[in-house]
């Protein structure tokens, strides 16, 4: 069995607040293996977006407090130098995040935005490779009239094609691993649909392993190979996605599969007329 | 069939357009976001109003809330001309339609604690003043499943659940014939949604409300509503029982929709 690309073990995150630290991750393992996907399933404040965060060393901004394994590819991820974690994050591990008008900066072009991707990491690329490279992405992520586009700022996009712009930058230089936090929660259903399979076929294509964090099992589900449920900091259950929504062991996963109306049930009440 | 009388709400070709912004001297642009959408919302009748974004589903909500006025077209309510009522009439009937917003942290003022929140449609649209307000005001925060000894909080010592069910226990305070809910639980996380949509269905079966439910998710939809139109780029596509339209879709985009569910996975392994 190869290397896992993201190897957690016993992950604690604590994080600096009035009246001493506050425990947000306890005791977290798991482990992803090459280009497959994992899901983290939780309710806000479960600890999945600080596991995210901790992947990508951003938690050094806030001070917390990471203790237990965290490797990526076999390297121990909370000793890097910040010049070591600069190289790796844009690079090796991208991340895509929920708001796409947050992550994009207002005031840029989005071709630029992509763009400062190569500027970083590949210093050796001319502005023409680099231009051309950020219109065959823009191309990629499904984005009609590229060459216009390019030159658009995000308020000029739709939400969903926001959203692709920020997938773009993130598979940009083909990282091994993709990191994304409710990156279809605040797109509609049919947008959401056609995020989620465009993210599969990249990933699959590149060979890069996901971590898809969410609060919808129902996502989780048609995306992920496995599946982990977070609640309150700790997992409470873990598993093949088939095993944990078929038979669901824990009684908080069983909450969580009932709390989602199962489309096709048809549960609408009868009108009473009197 | 439903008699005359049991009809709360009648829609007719309704039509609204908005002119886009255009460089000078060059052609007018024009966007119909509501055309031709025709519909009835009986008493006590969950209805949802289903499509993507830019669909004109909560242009239809505000028009029916009487927040903007359409280019055209007719809304009868509660036996009445609706959009003919102005000024002191409009303010008068504003009671019998109240609205719920996506967002309660943004429908919601941070520097209002609860008590206040719900002081002020109950000032606005009751008789009710000093001890007898805030004991209806109590009653409301019970109706919605807060305690009431939480009415001297801010919004901000809520959780999104719990806020969503302050404004909807405001929206509840003028004892409305319908409610208007525009995509009431897509802000918050599932647990919550569960929560919220249960805590709609008992009141709507309680009070004998009718609720417009403006949604893009049709599970939700499927779950809480007898009927559901579908709307796509202004056109009401599709109308009518929920469980017939979405169990047997006619309009290709209805199909589109219903295949976009997240689910299939869950839906798959737990039907055989």
């Amino acid at each position: 069995m190869s290397d896992p690309v993201l190897d957690i073990a016993d992950l604690t995150l604590d994080y600096p607040g009035r009246g001493g630290m506050t425990r947000a991750v306890n005791g977290v393992s798991f482990a992803l293996q090459p280009g497959q996907v994992l899901g983290i399933v939780g309710e806000s404040g479960s600890g999945k977006s600080s596991i995210g965060m901790a992947i990508m060393g951003l938690t050094a901004a806030s001070h917390a407090k990471i203790g237990g394994r965290l490797r990526f590819q076999g390297r121990d991820l909370p000793g890097l130098s910040p010049r070591e974690w600069r190289a790796l994050r844009g690079d090796r591990i991208a991340m895509v995040f929920q708001d796409a008008m947050a992550t994009l900066n207002p005031v840029l072009r989005v071709g630029d935005q992509i763009a400062d991707v190569f500027r970083y990491h590949r210093p050796a690329m001319s502005r023409r490779e680099i231009r051309a490279a950020v219109l065959a992405l823009l191309q990629r992520v499904g984005i009609h009239e590229a060459e216009r586009r390019i030159d658009s700022y995000p308020h000029q996009l739709s939400g969903g094609m926001r959203q692709r712009v920020v997938i773009a930058a993130a598979i940009a230089l083909r990282p091994d691993l993709l990191i994304a936090d409710e990156p279809t929660t605040a797109l509609d259903v049919t947008v959401q649909a056609q995020i989620l399979s465009l993210m599969q076929e990249l990933i699959r294509e590149q060979g890069t392993s996901m971590l898809l964090i969410s609060h919808d099992l129902d996502v989780v589900g048609d995306v992920c190979d496995s599946v982990v449920v977070m609640r309150h900091g700790v997992i409470v259950e873990a598993g093949p996605v088939e095993q944990v929504l078929s038979t669901p062991q824990h009684p908080y996963t069983r909450e969580l599969l009932a709390a989602r109306p199962q489309f096709g049930a048809h549960h609408a009440p009868e009108v009473q007329h009197g | 069939m439903a008699d005359s009388n049991d009809i709360l709400l009648e829609v007719t070709g309704l039509r609204r357009a908005f002119k886009l912004p255009t460089a000078l001297f060059a052609p007018p642009r024009r966007l119909v976001a509501v055309d031709d959408v025709s519909f009835q919302i009986r008493r006590g009748e969950a209805f949802g109003l289903v499509g993507e974004s830019g669909s004109g589903k909560s242009t239809i909500g505000r028009i029916i809330a009487r927040l903007t006025d359409p280019s055209s077209g007719s809304i009868r309510f509660d036996g009445q001309d609706w959009l003919g009522l102005k000024g002191r009439a409009l303010r008068d009937r504003r009671r019998d339609v109240q609205m719920v917003f996506q967002s309660p942290y943004a429908s919601l003022d941070p520097r209002w604690r609860v008590r206040d929140l719900l002081a002020e449609p109950l000032r606005s649209y009751t008789d009710l003043r000093g001890p007898a307000l805030l004991a209806r005001g109590v009653e409301l925060l019970e109706q919605v499943g807060l305690d009431p000894a939480w009415i001297d909080r801010y919004p901000h010592q809520f959780s999104g659940g719990q806020r969503q069910r302050i404004a909807i226990a405001r929206a509840l305070a003028s004892k409305p014939k319908l409610l208007i809910a525009d995509e009431p639980v897509s802000a918050l996380d599932v647990s919550s949604q569960a929560q919220v949509l249960a805590l709609l269905r008992r009141i709507c079966a309680e009070e004998g409300l009718a609720m417009l439910f403006i949604s893009h998710d049709l599970s939700v939809v499927d779950h809480l509503c007898q009927t559901v139109g579908v709307l796509n780029r202004g056109r009401l596509e599709e109308l009518g029982p929920t469980a017939q339209i979405f169990a047997n879709p006619q309009a290709a985009y209805t199909r589109s929709l219903i295949d976009a569910v997240p689910g299939k996975r869950r839906r798959q392994l737990q039907a055989g």
